[in-house]
């Protein structure tokens, strides 16, 4: 062997450790939980690490499937499809390709809270509205539809030959990309990317230029939205610019100033899991945008119950979780080799637990993590994607807490934890046999 | 007991889970380590729905196709999202960049003058150990093509690491 290519055999970076994940059998599990191969909707796995804690109705796991007596006839329950019913609030800032970048809005088990009620949450219930998604029927058509508005001429292919990501790209590299892996569709629009990323350093010191006004860019979206024909609206603009600088050995340097934005998509004015996100360059040229493809039935209302009977679904299901642990004789306390996160928004990072803890807020579960008290005093209403058994797609209300949660080192940060606001008369869960997997609630590594 | 695609899933999670993290791994960028997990348990996804397509006597080329796939795609859209990221939130996970950098400087700076389609096949080659056969099933060309890339590749690196040294 020549001296390069020892050389270059020895410079591989992955010499000096090779890859094991975290938890293959649990991988496994919910890869074949999440896909099975007769071929209905499948979600991107990595949907799952977007989970919050979204309690589905607890009292329905706990025990057994709570009676329907109560549901009023003219009103239809929510048999959620479990797997699906798992997923939390995706936060509309974050996003990863056409699905969703991981972000800090993963709930692994590093530490179990016990919820109580705080003195602001309501005791009233209430009625609230809920949607039925209609959704495109063929995505290659839609993908090329989509194309044709974002002006990329060429046919759709099949990417993964799955039937389930479409891409047209015409003969500059611009592409329209369509995807069915989520529970509801996306479809994004990018002009070509530049090569040779890997062999480019990219800075951000380029030479300030006028941009469009952020009045112009939410003109440019509400064209394209109307010309897309889904309905939904789009709130709460995000705005950012950036100069991006890409230098290549022996290219010219490239500059790029952009301004980007992203949306929450809105039905009826109320503020739901998906996002829009839209950016264009100096001369308002549209450099990329992505988006839900959906369209809203007509409301529906049904009854909620209260912001307090919430969080005591919460605590219900966490216990369940407790217990499920400790049955199993699980744990994912410090041993894990997974990094200790916040909830879904920490205003600063959770520190590990030690494994004796002697704080006056948190125990220690038999198997390992801390138990730690959490006073849930505010909560929002958003909407949630839920597929059903029957393959229908609800956009169901649900309401958002927050509290605050000191760590034993007496750091603290604010985390938010989610639960379905409808009726849980009105909720059936599939329970599901699938290893490692607690619908509703968070996601075990 | 599972059917027999569930448990030849499993056996190839098992054989090969670690080369796909390893070939992912090696051209994470602009993604970074905290999205490695993800890559591999969506590539993975990917075989389990084409578990029948999966080749006897080419798995692990074929599965590294479908992470090279898997890869585009989510590092084309990292690319409009990374600038835009940063303003959002601090990223205090994320490896140092020496953790992603080659430390031989002559042989990261040749294959830094390559070309995309050069470094990847001699990449998939000298690391992810694929002989031309394989070479040829990962990137859906003959064989005959693989092994005329695979040379001018090499080619190329060699003058590229020659001129690297020198210097």
């Amino acid at each position: 062997m020549s001296d390069f290519e020892e050389r270059l055999r020895a410079a591989d970076p992955a010499a000096t450790s090779s890859y094991q994940h975290p938890d293959t059998n649990a991988m496994i599990s919910r890869i074949m939980a999440r896909a099975p191969r007769a071929g209905r909707h499948v979600l991107r796995s990595f949907q799952l690490r977007m989970a919050g804690s979204v309690a589905v109705a607890a009292a329905l796991t706990v025990g057994g499937i709570a009676a329907l007596e109560g549901a009023s006839p003219s009103l239809a329950v929510f048999a959620l499809a479990a797997p699906h019913s798992a997923l939390g609030v995706r936060s509309p800032t974050a996003k990863f390709g056409t699905a969703e970048i991981p972000n800090s809005n993963i709930m692994r088990i590093y530490e179990e809270f016990d919820f109580s009620v705080g003195p602001d949450l309501s005791t009233n219930s209430g009625t609230g509205a809920a949607y039925e998604l209609q959704l495109p029927t063929s995505a290659s058509a839609e993908d090329a539809r989509i194309a044709a508005i974002f002006g990329v001429s060429g046919t759709p292919v099949d990417t993964n030959n799955d039937g389930q990501d479409f891409t047209v790209t015409d003969s500059s590299g611009d592409y329209v990309d369509y995807e069915t892996y989520d529970t509801v569709p996306q479809w994004s629009y990018s002009v070509a990317i530049p090569q040779g990323a890997d062999t480019s350093s990219t800075t951000s010191d380029g030479t300030t230029v006028p941009m469009p006004s952020q009045s112009t860019v939410n003109g440019d979206v509400q064209n394209y939205l109307s010309q897309l024909g889904y309905g939904y609206q789009v709130s709460d603009p995000q705005f950012s610019t950036s100069n991006n600088v890409v230098t290549s050995p022996g290219q010219a340097t490239v500059t790029t100033n952009e301004e980007q934005v992203t949306y929450s998509v809105t039905v009826d004015g109320q503020v739901t899991d998906q996002s829009l996100d839209f950016t264009v360059d100096q001369n308002n040229n549209v450099v990329s945008a992505d988006g839900p493809a959906f369209s809203a039935e007509p409301a529906v209302n049904y009854p909620l119950q209260s912001p307090a009977a919430g969080v005591e679904v919460l605590e219900a299901q966490q216990q369940a979780n407790i217990a499920q642990i400790t049955a199993s004789g699980q744990s994912s306390g410090p041993g894990s080799s997974t990094t200790p996160l916040t909830g879904s928004s920490g205003s600063s990072p959770a520190t590990p637990p030690s494994t004796a803890v002697t704080n006056d807020t948190t125990t220690t579960t038999p198997s390992g993590p801390p138990i730690v008290d959490v006073t849930l005093d505010a909560e929002t209403i958003s909407y949630q994607t839920y597929q059903l058994t029957d393959g229908s797609v609800w956009m169901l209300p649900i309401y958002n807490y927050t509290g605050l949660v000191t760590n034993a080192d007496g750091s603290s940060y604010t985390g938010t934890w989610s639960t379905i606001a409808v009726d849980p008369t009105y909720i059936q869960v599939s329970t599901s046999s699938s290893g490692g997997i607690n619908p509703g609630g968070p996601i075990l590594y | 007991m599972g059917s027999p695609q569930d448990d030849r899933f499993r056996r190839l999670v098992h054989e090969h889970s670690p080369a796909i993290g390893n070939y992912l791994r090696r051209r994470l960028y602009p993604l970074t380590l905290a999205d490695l997990d993800d890559l591999v348990e969506e590539t993975l996804l990917v075989v389990w729905r084409r578990i029948d397509s999966v080749p006897d006597e080419a798995e692990l080329p074929w599965m590294i196709g479908v992470a090279r796939n898997v890869l585009r795609n989510s590092r084309r859209s990292q690319y409009r999202r990374t600038n835009f990221e940063s303003t959002l939130r601090a990223a205090p996970d994320e490896p140092s960049a020496e953790d992603l950098v080659i430390a031989d400087v002559s042989v990261r700076d040749a294959l830094k003058s390559l070309n995309d389609d050069d470094r990847e096949v001699l990449m998939l080659n000298a690391w992810d150990g694929l002989d031309t056969h394989a070479l040829g099933i990962a990137l859906s060309i003959t064989t005959n093509a693989a092994a005329v890339r695979l040379s001018r590749a090499q080619a190329r690196f060699r003058e590229r690491f020659a001129a690297a040294q020198v210097t």
